[in-house]
């Protein structure tokens, strides 16, 4: 099962300078259509690769719903946003960080690959931490976590705190192998090619 | 007449005292100044006699700036009688009357325009950007908090690396706007609801948004620049010309619907006088 759908914005929009709430309500459903038809529990990738101007108003309207219904289970999909200009970026940053949520961004390098996958929003270090950590492992349990850290002062609990946290805000997933979960980062393409 | 002596300029403060004699009924019969005003002061007055002709009063009486370039802009676009896509443009100085938002696919040309004219006028990229986001979500704002079936105004001005904007709506201004969110009934002034609207999250409407203004505010956040927020019986004046931020208020007599106006400049630092 493809387990990461790629979505063009500037396609789904037919435009190059989104902003505003009121533009942002009016392709919302675009934006959701193209997250439902994505299989459910996939990572929907965001690309604004061509994206000249984007507003918070219009994050606000089509990114912010989107996640937050993520996040409380009501739309099975992870999110990540792609190509995102640096000279609106901050636009992005100012919605998430308001509403206290974290996205995966990345940018686009070589032939297309998604390179230097970073977290916006606020994100406390143990969380960054432990979100490296799945990362560098591609897959890892709470007790696997705690048996290769050199932090021996986190305890299996901890490490399943941390991961539960991640979980909720949709940055690793989550599934279960026999008795134990299991989490890995929720985008596995090429990250080298920035 | 010595020639080197300025001939007065008509300022914002001015059009606030002309507004203010205008309420006790004793404006002159007609103030000609030679000198251009300033945009932001020139899209006050055509809101002040916009305000003033929908309550049937005369207009006569604020024909104080014939010579003034953007007012004749403004009067050339038939604001607010004009409710089509309208655009007029004079030397650097373009005056749009701006249709519905439905109108998205000439928004968003004329929002492109305006960019491109910001990098010409050598105004970096990102902050060409930043600034176009800034009257894009202002006029958004025009568009879904006015509640007024008149057409909102936006005119700029784009100069070597200068640039002023101002839009004007002749809707319900800020404190009604937001008194219609339940979060926000206990608001008394216009003052209060302009410190409430221009903080992040702060919305009229339950599903939230609000970020226009911190967008605006961002955009003009480390540069020279003033930001003047006009509705009800408050002014706010966010001053960007100095080392350290400030926001005053001033109190004015009730002009209905909101005025946003802005200018910054590259070419002159923070902390120094022009």
């Amino acid at each position: 099962m493809k387990t990461e759908v790629r979505i063009n914005v500037r396609k789904i929009t037919d435009s190059n300078t989104l902003v505003g709430k009121i533009g942002g309500n009016r392709d919302f459903p675009k934006f959701m259509t193209a997250a439902t038809e994505a299989p459910e529990g996939s990572t929907v990738v965001f690309d604004w690769s061509g994206i000249e101007l984007a507003t918070a108003s219009y994050f606000g309207a089509t990114i912010l719903p989107l996640l937050k219904m993520s996040n409380v289970g009501q739309l099975d999909r992870y999110f990540m946003l792609v190509g995102i200009n640096p000279d609106f970026l901050d636009e992005l940053k100012l919605v998430i960080e308001f509403h206290s949520l974290a996205v995966l961004v990345g940018d686009i390098g070589r032939g297309d690959s998604v390179c230097n996958v970073r977290v916006i929003g606020k994100l406390e270090s143990p969380y960054s931490e432990t979100l490296d950590a799945i990362t560098k492992a591609t897959r890892a349990s709470a007790s696997i976590l705690h048996k290769h850290s050199k932090k021996n002062q986190i305890g299996k609990t901890g490490w399943a705190n941390r991961l539960a946290y991640l979980s909720q805000l949709r940055l690793v997933k989550k599934r279960r192998v026999g008795r134990e979960l299991v989490f890995q980062p929720i985008y596995g393409g090429d990250q080298n090619g920035c | 007449m010595n020639s080197s002596v300025e001939k007065p300029v008509l300022r914002v403060t001015d059009i606030e005292h002309f507004h203010w004699s205008l309420s006790e009924a004793d404006l002159p019969e007609s103030t000609a100044l030679d000198k251009p005003v300033s945009l932001a002061a020139a899209v006050e007055l055509a809101l002040i006699e916009a305000h003033y002709r929908t309550l049937g009063l005369s207009s006569r009486k604020f024909n104080f700036a014939p010579n003034c370039s953007v007012y004749t802009t403004i009067k050339a676009a038939n604001w607010p009688s004009s409710k089509k896509a309208n655009s007029k443009q004079t030397d650097d100085i373009v005056v749009i009357v701006l249709p519905g938002a439905e109108s998205n696919s000439w928004w968003i040309e004329q929002l492109q325009l305006l960019k491109s004219k910001l990098t010409d006028n050598l105004f970096p990229p990102r902050l060409a950007t930043a600034l176009t986001g800034g009257v894009a979500e202002m006029v958004d704002n025009a568009w879904l908090h006015s509640a007024s079936d008149q057409p909102a105004l936006l005119a700029y001005q784009v100069r070597n690396r200068r640039f002023a904007f101002s839009v004007a709506d002749m809707g319900i201004g800020i404190l009604r706007s937001l008194k219609q969110n339940p979060k926000y009934g206990w608001l008394q002034s216009s003052k209060e609801a302009i410190q409430f609207a221009v903080r992040p999250g702060v919305s009229s409407r339950l599903d939230g948004g609000g970020m226009g203004f911190t967008t605006m505010l961002k955009s003009m956040a480390d540069i020279w620049g003033n930001a003047r927020v006009r509705t009800g019986q408050a002014s706010l004046l966010i001053d960007g010309t100095q080392e350290v931020r400030t926001n005053n208020f001033i109190y004015l007599p009730q002009l209905p619907g909101l005025h946003v106006s802005v200018r910054c400049s590259l070419e002159t630092t923070r902390n120094s006088s022009r």
